[in-house]
């Protein structure tokens, strides 16, 4: 209930946010596909390891697209080669491309500036991490190192996202408190809100609901879904009933490829590949 | 780190056997199978939370067929939220054979999901 | 069969003992020598009172007029330690964040050993060093520094505690999960940023831990300040000229000819139970702080 009275809420501030993506889009001109993220021939190495092999996938604009597969297939360091994390350790290597729509900038390129990039593209991890800070100051954080200033510009835009990660309700009365005052599924919203603070394109959500309860995981799945008129996620799970239940799109990774792509409702009722099949029905994992 | 299960036994087994070595089923067969029968027998998968999937994913796909099985697993499942999510299923189904196995439900021993059948009624 | 069993139990007990009378024998000698401090101040607290030891400005235990003032010899040992520390601070903050965040593994390998080297470095040799090559050294660049000051020591010991507050602060750092660093670069941080405002608050009890030991180690240094800083009790915070320290008073009492029981003698004693005293705020804070690392995550 409070959830869909938030949903008024935000969806007047995700009007704004809306039309001035069109603007940008119609200002391209000619660029009408919904296509976000094209990934072409990708490989990623760590070290001497070949962890992704020429993987080719279209990540569709204001979707929720799922990555699945069994763990250590490659599903988590697809992810984070979206936002370049993986540039955090040493030894990684792209080959390949990754167009970022609607600017058409190659994320795999060596020199871009890496800062913009995870401004545009942000992430939510396994476990729920805030950082040792006030609830405020968790989700004005992004918005500090994205250079604003004005305190009450600041205010508006932590209030705007702790709304829109249906938290408001819970924590307005103690935005002062630690974050680690919060349960695990209070602090995986707040990261949530932390991410959409700076109002991304994209936010990666890698296993996000992997070491919650099966309540809070119901409200981080909701949260999801409403995010998705917004913007565009992507989210790794390793729960294939959440990948049938989210998500638009499904990606079926195995051994570092990624087999199968297509609608989720195919993926699952109709899947094209064996491999998807036995996979689904639990013949490995 | 990849385990691979006999799914006619669903105990584990090497990825390159031939046969299942505890229950000597041959997994050519399998292989052969289409998807809907794959999920028919996925039904009896030892992981809850597959079994789950499945349940869901017949659900899904209005699966008629599944619709036996369900039936069965309905009074066999020691696991609540799975014959909730069966009840769930049957209803996305949504044929009269489906509703009947619904109805059937009201009279489960686990007041929780008679309880939820009866409900399922005035929908 | 029940043999070998008696013999495991013997063996058990036998084991507890050793054990138990390692343990003890710590707090033994903390008790003894506390036992001892007190006591022999105690002797000297009957004839010089506590508000002469606390309120008198000089300290002149060997001149013709005794006076037993002890605030010389705690500014002295304040003013070196505070030098150490203003010198130890930025630097071994600077160490610290390079060696966590910024450092590849080989060169940690490299830098980490190297400054807990410090510590294995003779103290005599430090003081030397200070005599002979420091001030020099310094006497070209400040004017008026006189052969004994407390400004080289100062600098020097603010490089021998690198250990505590370079090191320590590093292993507090270290220790804060990657996971919340990943939070921080997810949302376009630089790594100058991510370090200042969000590794070194997670890990700061640990750093300021670090610092305090740091600072109660220069408090307590001896051979460096005997050797280099002059055996003039002087009430002053000028840096360039001789003071003497706790410990240097001790030493040169220790060492020298005065007559056992005498109250010159029995003085070290009450400067001791001071030291021993503020070493023993400094290191229960730096404890305290230790215990609340992990608190926060």
């Amino acid at each position: 209930m409070v959830i869909e009275a938030l949903k008024g809420l935000f969806l007047g501030a995700s009007q704004k946010v809306e039309d001035r993506t069109r603007a940008k889009e119609q200002s391209k001109g000619s660029f009408s596909s919904n296509t976000k993220l094209e990934v072409k021939d990708l490989n990623f190495y760590y070290h001497e390891f070949k962890a992704l092999k020429g993987i080719n996938l279209k990540i569709p604009t204001k979707k929720i697209t799922a990555l699945i597969g069994p763990s250590g297939c490659g599903k988590t360091t697809l992810l984070r080669c979206f936002n370049r994390m993986h540039d955090l350790y040493p030894g990684s290597r792209y080959e390949g491309s990754i167009i970022f729509h609607p600017d058409g900038i190659n994320i795999t390129e060596k020199n871009i500036d890496l800062l913009e990039l995870r401004r545009k593209i942000g992430m939510v991890f396994q476990r729920p991490n805030p950082f040792p800070k006030s609830i405020f100051e968790n989700v004005a954080y992004g918005l500090r190192v994205n250079g604003v200033k004005n305190k009450n510009l600041i205010k508006e835009r932590v209030e705007w996202a702790l709304q829109s990660a249906a938290l408001w309700d819970e924590v307005k009365d103690r935005l002062d408190a630690n974050a680690y005052s919060l349960s695990g599924g209070q602090q995986q919203r707040l990261c949530i809100a932390r991410a959409i603070a700076i109002e991304p394109d994209i936010v990666l959500f890698d296993e996000p609901t992997s070491a919650l309860d099966p309540i809070s995981t119901a409200k981080i799945e909701e949260l999801i879904i409403n995010l998705k008129e917004r913007l565009t996620i992507i989210i790794v799970t390793h729960n294939m009933q959440q990948a049938a239940r989210v998500s638009d799109y499904t990606g079926f990774m195995y051994l570092g490829e990624l087999v199968e792509f297509d609608k989720t409702h195919k993926i699952f009722t109709v899947p094209s590949q064996k491999l998807t099949e036995d996979y689904i029905t639990g013949r490995f994992g | 780190m990849m385990h691979f299960f006999c799914p006619c036994c669903w105990k584990e087994i090497k990825e390159s056997d031939n046969f299942c070595p505890f229950c000597k089923y041959e997994l050519i067969t399998y292989s052969s199978l289409s998807y809907e029968e794959k999920l028919i027998f996925a039904l009896k998968h030892p992981v809850k939370e597959i079994r789950r999937t499945i349940v869901f994913l017949i659900g899904m796909k209005k699966l008629t067929k599944g619709i036996k099985e369900l039936e069965r697993m309905l009074f066999q499942e020691e696991d609540p939220i799975i014959s909730l999510e069966i009840i769930k299923a049957l209803e996305n189904i949504g044929t009269k054979e489906a509703i009947k196995v619904i109805r059937k439900g009201k009279t489960h021993r686990n007041r929780l999901i008679s309880k939820f059948c009866e409900q399922r009624e005035f929908l | 069969m029940f043999g070998t069993l008696t013999f495991k139990r013997a063996l058990d007990k036998i084991m507890l003992a050793v054990f138990f009378t390692a343990g003890f024998i710590t707090i033994f000698i903390t008790v003894g020598i506390v036992y001892v401090l007190l006591s022999d101040s105690i002797e000297f607290f009957k004839e010089v009172s506590i508000i002469e030891f606390l309120t008198e400005k000089e300290w002149t235990p060997v001149f013709a007029t005794k006076k037993f003032g002890i605030w010389p010899l705690v500014a002295g040992t304040f003013l070196i330690a505070g030098i150490a520390v203003a010198v130890s601070i930025p630097l071994g903050l600077i160490i610290a964040i390079y060696l966590s965040e910024y450092a590849s593994t080989r060169v940690k390998e490299i830098v980490k050993p190297t400054i807990e080297f410090l510590e294995a470095i003779p103290t005599v040799v430090y003081g030397y060093f200070t005599l002979l090559f420091v001030t020099p050294l310094l006497q070209k660049v400040v004017p008026e520094l006189e052969a004994f000051n407390s400004l080289a020591p100062g600098i020097v010991l603010g490089f021998m505690i690198l250990p505590y507050t370079a090191s320590m602060a590093e292993d507090a750092m270290k220790g804060v999960p990657q996971r919340i660093r990943e939070a921080s670069y997810a949302l376009g941080a630089t790594k100058l940023r991510t370090a200042v405002t969000i590794v070194l608050p997670a890990a700061i009890s640990g750093v300021v831990a670090g610092f305090i030991l740091g600072a109660s180690r220069a408090i307590g240094e001896t051979m460096v300040v005997a050797i280099a800083a002059g055996m003039y009790p002087n009430l002053t915070i000028d840096p360039r000229e001789p003071i003497q320290t706790m410990t240097g008073y001790i030493v040169q009492v220790a060492l020298g000819d005065l007559p056992f029981g005498s109250i010159e003698y029995l003085s070290i004693f009450a400067v001791g139970l001071a030291l021993f005293i503020i070493a023993f705020i400094f290191n229960s804070i730096a404890l305290w702080l230790r215990t609340k690392i992990r608190e926060a995550y």
